[in-house]
């Protein structure tokens, strides 16, 4: 425990931060293709939908309603 | 051949020297683009595959975005060790390259800005999650009666807010030591447990950017606050070195506005 925590692989990089990162962060330059903000929540709510257990998905749902 | 469509992965300055990337999102070809001044990580995409339809479809493809992703990652990740980058958000989509050189002129300024602003630095991600064991010290044992019911249940709950304002105040400390030891530090909304998988309560999801020549004393220091923290029931985790996807645009205002 005492160790200098290694650095990781590429292959260790968990789902939920790489979308976090990848997604959630990062620079915005508006190009002249443009994805819409509510494009990226469906992104991010779509992945919840996907994970997330069955009772949760319904109010992903009526937030993907709202950001619509 | 084939139409293509531009996808965008950071800007570097022009000058910089990045010979041998991984393969970029569907395996196609990166390399630096120079503008004017900046130089942009490019590769094109298949229009049948990639385009805007292509993405909006594949919106809740957890295996499609998450491959995707993992591209996108890896070029930046590349880049990052080997130079200064400013990652762009995904997707970052052009017409052509010359529409791409266009929208980098507009934005030259803030692009620069943000290159200065992470120039030799790293940027690493610490989490502290709440233990089992914090959990437990404020639960008590089953009462007889009715009314040493309610007594304990009342004497659990207060219990219960205690350990909970004693965790958050130890977090906040956590936090401050590890910026004390960086250039910028930032807290995220603690991810949810259904997209992490974890059962552990997150406390922390902080970012820190952090000057390379400090980078063994930022990670000493979190060792030796892991050590300390586990006995208080706080596990601490960290992960990196990340390209510095929470210091640059506007990822601070983003977490400010998250965490309200």
């Amino acid at each position: 425990m005492s160790d200098v925590p290694e650095r990781w692989s590429d292959e260790q990089v968990a789902l939920v931060d790489l979308i976090d990162r990848v997604i959630g962060g990062g620079v915005v330059i508006t190009g002249d293709i443009v994805l819409g903000i509510a494009d990226v929540d469906l992104v991010y709510l779509g992945l919840q939908l996907v994970i997330a257990p069955a009772h949760e998905v319904e109010q992903s749902i009526s937030l993907r309603r709202r950001s619509a | 051949m084939d139409e293509t469509i531009v996808h965008a992965y950071g800007i570097v300055a022009d000058n910089e020297a990045l010979a041998e990337f991984p393969p970029g999102i569907a395996e196609t070809r990166v390399w630096v683009f120079d503008t004017d001044g900046l130089g942009a990580i490019v590769s094109l995409l298949p229009v049948e595959g990639f385009g805007v339809s292509d993405w909006e479809r594949n919106a809740a493809n957890v295996s499609w975005l998450g491959r995707v992703a993992r591209q996108h990652h890896e070029v930046l990740q590349y880049a990052s060790m080997n130079a200064t980058v400013v990652p762009l958000r995904l997707p970052s989509l052009y017409q052509s390259l010359e529409s791409l050189a266009a929208t980098l002129g507009a934005a030259s300024d803030r692009l620069e800005r943000d290159l200065g602003r992470i120039q030799g630095k790293v940027e690493w991600a610490v989490k502290a999650y709440r233990t089992a064991k914090a959990d437990r010290s404020a639960v008590s044992a089953g009462s007889a009666s009715g009314r040493d019911y309610l007594i304990a249940r009342s004497r659990d709950l207060s219990a219960r807010n205690t350990v909970r304002q004693q965790l958050s105040e130890q977090v906040r400390e956590i936090h401050n030591a590890l910026g004390e030891v960086s250039a910028e530090q930032v807290r995220n909304q603690p991810q949810d447990a259904a997209l992490s998988g974890r059962s552990e309560h997150m406390l922390l999801n902080g970012a820190y950017l952090v000057s390379r020549a400090d980078e063994a004393r930022f990670l000493e220091l979190v060792g030796k606050i892991a050590d300390s923290s586990l006995a208080n029931g706080i596990l601490v985790e960290v992960s990196g070195p990340w390209p510095a996807y929470n210091f640059t645009g506007d990822a601070e205002a983003r977490a400010t506005e998250a965490l309200k």
